[in-house]
């Protein structure tokens, strides 16, 4: 049995030396990072049911590409919920997001170079003067510029013993939900039919 | 095959959050890779009409 001195209950009840700023800024990056593309994916959606825009089968896949580049900082907050984030999970976390982010550019650089000639004008409507495949583009490279200046100074920014708390619940939960919304969208367009029409304008399941 | 990729991603998503052993999570993160760049492999139809 421990008993409990006053000398070891002091010491007990002195509070945790608080996190380094730079520690909990590496830790927030990835809630920025991980939000950041739930709301390009939510945006996806008011475009779609504002404009009734169909998604297009490139679009799509720039879709799943952006999830698995999400799924970078999501891995690197859900090992929080174990314990310590050390060196090794940033760095398969910050892994994911590239090699991700690669496969989304290559297929929105694809989808840019498709409408690139002029007079094409381009598919769908646009923001900000861009369309959505080129937005698409553009965050990729953010990406790319985000996590190349995290790992320039990535011994400052591992996170370490970090809290799980309400904000990390719920950005996963949120990243859960969008994926499944997606897949609950794409359900009804693409009905019973195994892929995608390359021009989508109706909900197959129900016409 | 869309839906059941999305359905896929949330799989990994899942095991992600369950697995311990960080190749059970790249793993699944891979298997949703590999499925998304047959997908988009399937859509390009037709090559571009451009010159480098």
């Amino acid at each position: 049995m421990i008993t409990m001195t006053p000398a070891t209950r002091a010491e007990t009840d002195k509070p945790a030396a608080p996190l380094p700023l730079k520690r909990r800024a590496g830790f927030a990056f990835n809630h920025v990072f991980l939000l950041g593309y739930c709301a390009v994916l939510l945006s996806g959606f008011v475009i779609h049911f504002t404009e009734w825009e169909h998604p297009c089968p490139l679009c799509v896949v720039q879709r799943m590409a952006m999830m698995l580049c999400a799924m970078g900082p999501a891995y690197v907050i859900a090992r929080s919920r174990v314990g310590q984030v050390v060196r090794s999970d940033v760095m398969t976390g910050f892994g994911m997001a590239l090699v991700g982010a690669v496969a989304g550019l290559v297929m929105s650089a694809r989808q840019v170079l498709l409408h690139i000639m002029p007079p094409d004008p381009g598919v769908g409507s646009t923001l900000l003067g861009l369309h959505l495949y080129t937005w698409g583009l553009v965050t990729f490279v953010v990406v790319f510029a985000g996590c190349g200046f995290y790992l320039l100074v990535s011994d400052e920014l591992v996170p370490g013993p970090v809290r799980y708390g309400w904000v990390s619940r719920a950005a996963l939960w949120l990243f859960a939900l969008v994926i499944l919304a997606n897949a609950v969208v794409v359900f009804f367009e693409e009905g019973v039919h195994w892929f995608l029409p390359d021009n989508p304008v109706t909900y197959r399941l129900v016409h | 095959m869309e839906t059941v990729i999305f359905l896929m991603i949330l799989g990994a998503f899942a095991v992600m959050l369950r697995a311990r052993r960080r190749l059970y999570v790249i793993g699944a993160w891979a298997a949703c890779l590999v499925v998304t760049m047959m997908l988009f492999e399937y859509h390009v139809t037709s090559s571009l009409n451009l010159r480098f």
